[in-house]
């Protein structure tokens, strides 16, 4: 009784933390497909990930433009933020910003590709090894406990 | 006295294993949502807060059965060979847990799964010593040998240990030197402190639940051992 | 038998590794990656050694040419500073005035040709505002870190 609730417990607690980091994920980290980009209405706040077209690279008085090109398929960017050093050619880049009437996007935000599988993966990978020691472990301890009474 | 001590610890050890689950669990929740993303690394940087955590457990575990082996081969207690058993066989799951974050945590940031650099070797030795030692004790069956093999085998591994901590200071390596500089001098924001104290707390309480077990296992395994010796014993009368 | 042989191997496997160990922190042979003030004195006959060469990317020393997806840039070590060239996309996190290390074949015409680039960051951490801001973390200087 005492150990499913204790199990109980801890996979209540840990299956919650997941879902509030995915919740976040959704919200903050994860870009829009392409598709999903051309049916927003002009205006809407969105993320694209793409890569930084060669040679599309321009600087402007307080504005950097580039192309985005998303699996072949290309996005004008006009961004005005602060971080523009960290854009490059090649590079593949999550941008957030509003969708402009002609398909570009003005954007207000630069940031390195997330590579969130990896977090998922890593969390994930660990703490499911150390739960299924852990349960290995009290498993066998039980099955020692009554060999010895 | 150390022996009260520990046996209570092992009565309290249920609680100390949901403990260290819900630490976990907090841990995991402040890494994901409440800690800030890293201005360089982005996203993959909240991958600090498993790695580090399970690399300090991993080392703390290592200290754990050096001590105990020190201990055995002074005072020749039982418990304390037990407790160093204990102690490896739960350290190798947090090493080669250390080894898989790390590498996962490698691959997008320096665009390496693995690398031969003196901090990466120097950790996969450890492990190497940790497994060593499981399988020499799979191998001696007098139990007393055993213990005395196994306890000297953990104290020349040992020297590994300042290796792997002064690694990053004395070679070149692609892996970054220490966050933690010593003297209160910290490279890591405020704002992603707390996640990793959480994990830390976590993992090392959940190392401490997983040895109190584990020596546990290995005192009914010597228990049932004796059992039987007894009943043979009978039986041959 | 199978016990001794057992014995026997695990002893080996330790003896190596503490021989290795011993052999590493006497030896400055356990050598990860060259400077490039190192590299410029490798002679000919290294010119087919696959090997790596570590440093900091010089600032506004980075041309991206598109249409074959061809990188070149400055490596230094504050000594020496040497071309690079690689063809294909290069890490997220490389980027100029931090750290990299380049694997490849360095070249008597004075260029390295990388067949492999690696990001080399630093300790510190931080949010975004924090950097906005100026902040800095007490972090090693990679120049002097490149030299030990």
């Amino acid at each position: 009784m005492i150990n499913w609730i204790r199990w109980g417990l801890a996979l209540a607690a840990l299956l919650a933390a997941v879902n509030a980091g995915w919740q976040r994920y959704q919200e903050q980290v994860a870009p829009i497909a392409l598709s999903a980009y051309a049916q927003q209405s002009a205006g809407t706040q969105v993320r694209l990930l793409g890569r930084v077209s060669g040679g599309s690279l321009k600087a402007e008085a307080g504005a950097l433009l580039f192309v985005l090109d998303i699996d072949g398929q290309k996005v004008p960017v006009r961004y005005t933020g602060k971080d523009g050093d960290s854009v490059r050619e090649l590079k593949t880049m999550l941008v957030g910003g509003k969708r402009q009437a002609d398909g570009s996007l003005a954007a207000d935000f630069v940031g390195i590709n997330p590579k969130y599988g990896y977090v998922a993966a890593g969390f994930g990978l660990v703490l499911c090894v150390l739960l299924l020691r852990t349960l290995t472990l009290e498993l066998k301890l039980r099955k020692l406990e009554r060999e010895v009474a | 006295m150390f022996n009260q001590l520990f046996k209570l610890a092992q009565r309290l050890a249920p609680l100390i294993g949901l403990a260290a689950w819900l630490l976990l669990a907090a841990g995991l929740y402040w890494s994901l949502v409440k800690a800030p993303a890293d201005y360089y690394q982005g996203e993959v940087a909240r991958l600090m807060n498993l790695h580090v955590p399970l690399a300090k457990t991993s080392l703390l575990a290592y200290s754990v059965a050096f001590i105990a082996s020190i201990v055995y081969l002074w005072k020749r207690a039982p418990l304390a060979d037990q407790i160093a058993h204990a102690a490896m066989a739960v350290g190798i799951v947090f090493t080669a847990c250390t080894l898989m974050s790390g590498s996962i945590w490698g691959k997008p940031t320096w665009n390496a799964w693995w690398t031969w650099d003196a901090r990466l070797v120097s950790f996969a030795v450890m492990f190497l010593m940790m497994a060593g030692y499981l399988m020499l004790r799979t191998y001696v069956e007098d139990p007393e040998r055993q213990a005395r093999f196994a306890a000297v085998l953990a104290l020349v591994g040992f020297i590994d240990l300042p290796v792997i901590h002064l690694s990053v200071r004395w070679w070149r390596t692609l892996h970054q030197p220490a966050s933690f500089k010593g003297a209160g001098k910290i490279a890591i924001a405020p704002e992603m402190l707390t996640s990793l104290a959480l994990m830390a707390a976590g993992m090392m309480t959940l190392f401490v639940y997983l040895t109190l077990l584990y020596t546990r296992r290995l005192q009914l395994q010597a228990q049932l051992e004796q059992k039987q010796r007894q009943q043979l014993m009978e039986f041959a009368q | 038998m199978n016990r001794k042989i057992g014995i026997v191997g695990s002893a080996l496997v330790v003896a190596g590794i503490v021989a290795y160990l011993a052999w590493g922190s006497f030896s400055d042979s356990l050598v990860y990656f060259y400077t490039p003030a190192e590299v410029v004195k490798l002679t000919p006959a290294q010119e087919n050694d696959r090997i790596r060469v570590g440093g900091m990317v010089v600032k506004g020393s980075m041309k991206v040419k598109p249409q074959d997806t061809e990188i070149e840039f400055l490596l230094t070590d504050g000594e020496k500073t040497i071309p690079v060239r690689y063809v294909g996309v290069p890490p997220d996190l490389f980027a100029e005035g931090q750290g990299a290390v380049v694997e490849g074949f360095w070249r008597q015409s004075g260029r390295f040709e990388a067949k492999l680039i690696m990001a080399k960051h630093a300790e510190d951490y931080m949010p975004v505002e924090m950097k906005r801001a100026g902040k800095e973390m007490p972090k090693e200087d990679l120049i002097k870190t490149l030299k030990q």
